[in-house]
């Protein structure tokens, strides 16, 4: 997102938020406001996006709830400060904390403090433990939520040839941190009147409950992805492939894929597979196999087996098995059932072997459009130039 | 019907009686908790937890039962807490599976032991809960009060589990009481927790139940998944190894007997849970660099000359810093380079090192490999005495001790075997 634009939106919500912290709160309350903001930052909530969420939409739902009465004027301001704690947290800590999730985290946090602070006009004087204000609240928080995945998928989208469509798809599946979030807060909410600092316990476990175990599972899945490139690297540690090769295709099967709009799960496979597609050349240590004749699709084979080995991994070993098929053999007609996750594979695999024997990124792509329509699949080459002329790799 | 048959269906039958005569005894003394859809409302939930236990942590799994117990026991008060309580764990002890394959003997046994744990520990509670409604003033009492109480429900439970799979399965181990530390301080928490929320229920009302509803099957889905990825990733580095010794025939199943063998011994010498899962870990990788080693300099025939096995431990090295590049993995490959250390004539090494290094020459002892038979079981023992000053005196002794203990012989059956395969390897290595 450009800077400009960064910076402009920063300008005129701060200057909006001042202006609502002149006109309806007293200033040290805009302050805390804005302090708790900035702080929030500095937790963040584990995400299956792993963009992550702050706790500032938990701060925000309490602001709301404990503070009914005043809802329409304290909402006003709720979004606002949330750049303004923005820019606190720059001068005091440097530019990277918070900035991914800037601006759709305070467009989501004020579309709810919108919605919220219209149907508070109708709720009359009914209180926070009451269930129709906390269906008010739900729809509320639904409305900010969608709204946040809208906007993360706009930014998101500049530049970006994927439908922002599927964008803003991926941009929900956040939904189980933002419900952890907004409950707690209505917990403590609905409770302080009555129980007072006990509803902070009361608010928190379940709180801490819900971050621990996406805590847990984020953790868990970049030490599965971590040892996943790590065995990819292994053939390359043994000297039977060139060093990177891996990596490489992987980053780039990975680019291409989002590219053609496959969604979460197909890119992990993408990912996996592209990783480990290389793992069967460990079968040629064992000389009397290294003597014989051998073709790709043997390696493909041999690799499909040893993955094929965790149940986990079948599908990412069922593509592997199929990469080095053809797109299309002469007087045939393309296979239909051949998974295109495959065609990425080996479409990327094979550019980056024809760079690592010394060819350019222009020559290795003309090498593989000369094969275009039968070994490698017209559309997955196009957009992999595509991908190399967006990161400068080739001229447009 | 086997005598260990016997014993179990006494004593299942016994834990069901004395569960019957509780719930007799309670439904004459306590009044039924109502209003009836709140009782199946917590019955539901209590029983759904039960059923599924989360991983929080590495193998601490914690069921929210007890959770629900306290606030059940609070909401319905004195007259009534503990009849509710008894009565949702009496239900609880039926799973699906036992009735689906008709099994009754577990589940009697569960039966008595759930609503006999339940009753204790929920009439410990009794005294904390206020005569009438609950008020925010008796908020720290009842908190209190819910930690003791799940404590005690927690012990007598735990107490009953161990006298029964003491009595019936001998030859396994538990977990002394005070080695699961975390899991009964976490279960004290739930039961605090529990009896909080029941006195939130009471003083605002069942419209906090769906709030604590959403962020709990969140946490629960997000403990799930990060059970079943761990499952994954360790299956994943399973397949992986395994596939990597089908590679090498003599090597087949090695990595597991391994890793076995240090279980064993591990647990015998009182290992943590954590300490010992590293070590479990170590043994399942500590080969995984022989990949790159040439199959030529791996299967010969003769001994390595040093500066072959130099050549060795070198291409070794290489996939094993590869592997070290994994957070999750680096302790574990740092145990298995110290058992590579010890080999290399290393006396500083941890007995981490020397366990994994003693099950390491004890496999490879009692394997037949490309340059030797497998010696018998008693000769490998004889071996390992021999270099009880690498490995470690205790080490050694422990380990033969589970081996002994698991009633598992390793190894050729008797000299003569060993003799005649040891000749026949060394003809098939000579045409070689």
């Amino acid at each position: 997102m450009p800077d400009r634009f960064r910076l402009a939106a920063l300008a005129a919500t701060s200057i909006a938020g001042i202006a609502s912290a002149v006109i309806w709160w007293p200033g040290s309350v805009f302050a805390l406001v804005v302090a708790g903001y900035a702080a929030a930052q500095f937790v963040p909530m584990p995400t299956p996006s792993r963009l992550g969420v702050s706790t500032a939409p938990a701060l925000a739902g309490a602001v709301a709830l404990t503070t009914h009465g005043s809802a329409v004027l304290v909402i006003g301001a709720l979004s606002a400060a949330l750049p303004l704690s923005r820019l606190l947290v720059h001068l005091l800590h440097g530019r990277r904390v918070g900035d991914e999730r800037f601006p759709s985290e305070p467009v989501g946090i004020g579309v709810f403090g919108g919605l919220f602070a219209l149907a508070a006009l109708g709720l009359g004087g009914r209180d926070a433990a009451d269930a129709v204000t906390l269906s008010a609240y739900a729809l509320a928080v639904g409305g900010g939520y969608l709204a946040s995945a809208a906007m993360r998928a706009a930014v998101s989208g500049r530049g970006h040839s994927m439908p922002r469509r599927l964008l803003f798809i991926r941009a929900l599946t956040d939904w189980p941190a933002h419900a952890v979030l907004y409950s707690a807060a209505a917990l403590y909410a609905v409770t302080v009147p009555v129980m007072g600092g006990w509803s902070v316990l009361l608010a928190g476990l379940p709180y801490a409950f819900g971050h621990i175990s996406l805590h847990r599972l984020q953790a868990t899945r970049h030490t599965y992805d971590q040892t996943i490139r790590a065995l990819g690297q292994i053939p390359e540690a043994g000297g039977m492939v060139t060093a990177g090769h891996a990596g490489r295709t992987a980053d780039l099967a990975v680019a291409v894929g989002a590219d053609l709009g496959l969604g979460g799960r197909a890119l992990d496979r993408v990912e996996y597979a592209a990783l480990l597609h290389d793992i069967g050349r460990l079968v040629l240590a064992n000389p009397a196999v290294a003597a014989g004749h051998h073709t790709p699709s043997d390696v493909s084979g041999w690799s499909a087996a040893i993955i094929g080995e965790a149940k986990n991994l079948d599908q990412v070993a069922g593509l592997v098995a199929v990469m080095h098929s053809p797109y299309r053999r002469p007087g045939e007609r393309r296979d239909p059932g051949l998974p295109r996750e495959a065609h990425v594979v080996r479409v990327v695999s094979a550019y980056d072997t024809e760079i690592s024997t010394g060819r350019s990124p222009l020559e290795a792509i003309e090498m593989l459009h000369r094969g275009a329509a039968y070994d490698f699949d017209p559309e997955i080459v196009s957009m992999l130039r595509h991908v190399l002329e967006r990161r400068g790799a080739i001229a447009a | 019907m086997n005598t260990q048959d016997r014993i179990g269906t006494i004593y299942s039958g016994t834990l069901a009686a004395l569960g019957a005569a509780t719930l007799i005894g309670l439904f004459v003394l306590q009044e039924s908790p109502g209003p009836l859809w709140l009782w199946v409302t917590f019955a539901a939930a209590f029983v759904a937890l039960e059923f599924s236990s989360v991983e929080v942590n590495d193998r601490l799994f914690v069921s929210g039962s007890i959770m629900v117990a306290f606030t059940a026991a609070t909401v319905f008060g004195r007259e009534s807490a503990v009849l509710a309580v008894a009565l949702m764990a009496a239900i609880a002890a039926f799973h699906p599976d036992d009735l689906r394959q008709r099994r009754w003997r577990q589940p009697a046994g569960n039966f008595g032991q759930l609503v006999f744990s339940a009753t204790v520990g929920v009439t410990v509670f009794l005294p904390f809960l206020p005569d009438g409604p609950v008020e925010a003033p008796d908020l720290p009492l009842l908190a209190a009060g819910a930690a003791l109480s799940a404590a005690v429900y927690d012990w007598v439970n735990f107490g009953l589990v161990r006298f029964m799979v003491r009595r019936l399965y001998p030859e396994r181990t538990l977990h002394p009481w005070l080695k699961m530390l975390t899991n009964h301080v976490a279960l004290a928490v739930l039961g605090a927790f529990g009896g909080i929320l029941g006195a939130a229920y009471v003083l605002v009302g069942p419209v906090i139940l769906p709030l604590i509803f959403v962020t709990f099957l969140v946490g629960q889905m997000g403990f799930h998944s990060y059970s079943k990825l761990r499952s994954a990733h360790e299956d994943t580095i399973r397949g992986f190894v395994k596939a990597v010794e089908a590679l090498d025939p003599y090597t087949r199943g090695h990595t597991e007997r391994v890793a076995a063998f240090v279980r064993m011994t591990a647990e015998r010498l009182g290992f943590e849970p954590d300490r010992l899962e590293r070590l479990r870990w170590a043994a399942l990788i500590h080969d995984v660099g022989k990949v790159a080693v040439p199959a030529a300099l791996l299967h010969k025939p003769d001994s390595l000359t040093d500066e072959e096995y130099r050549r060795m431990v070198r291409h070794m090295r290489v996939v094993e810093d590869v592997l070290a590049g994994v957070d999750f993995l680096a302790p574990m490959v740092g145990i298995a380079a110290a058992h590579h250390a010890l080999l290399d004539g290393s006396t500083d090494v941890a007995v981490e090192g020397r366990i994994l290094a003693a099950a390491d020459a004890f496999d490879a002892m009692t394997s037949t490999r490309s340059y030797r038979s497998a010696v018998t079981q008693r000769t490998a023992f004889d071996q390992l005495r021999r270099r009880r000053e690498i490995y470690g005196v205790e080490v050694v002794e422990t380990l033969i001790a589970a081996i002994e203990m698991s009633s598992e012989v390793y190894g050729s059956p008797d000299d003569e075997s060993a003799a005649v395969v040891e000749r026949l390897v060394r003809e098939r290595a000579i045409r070689a």
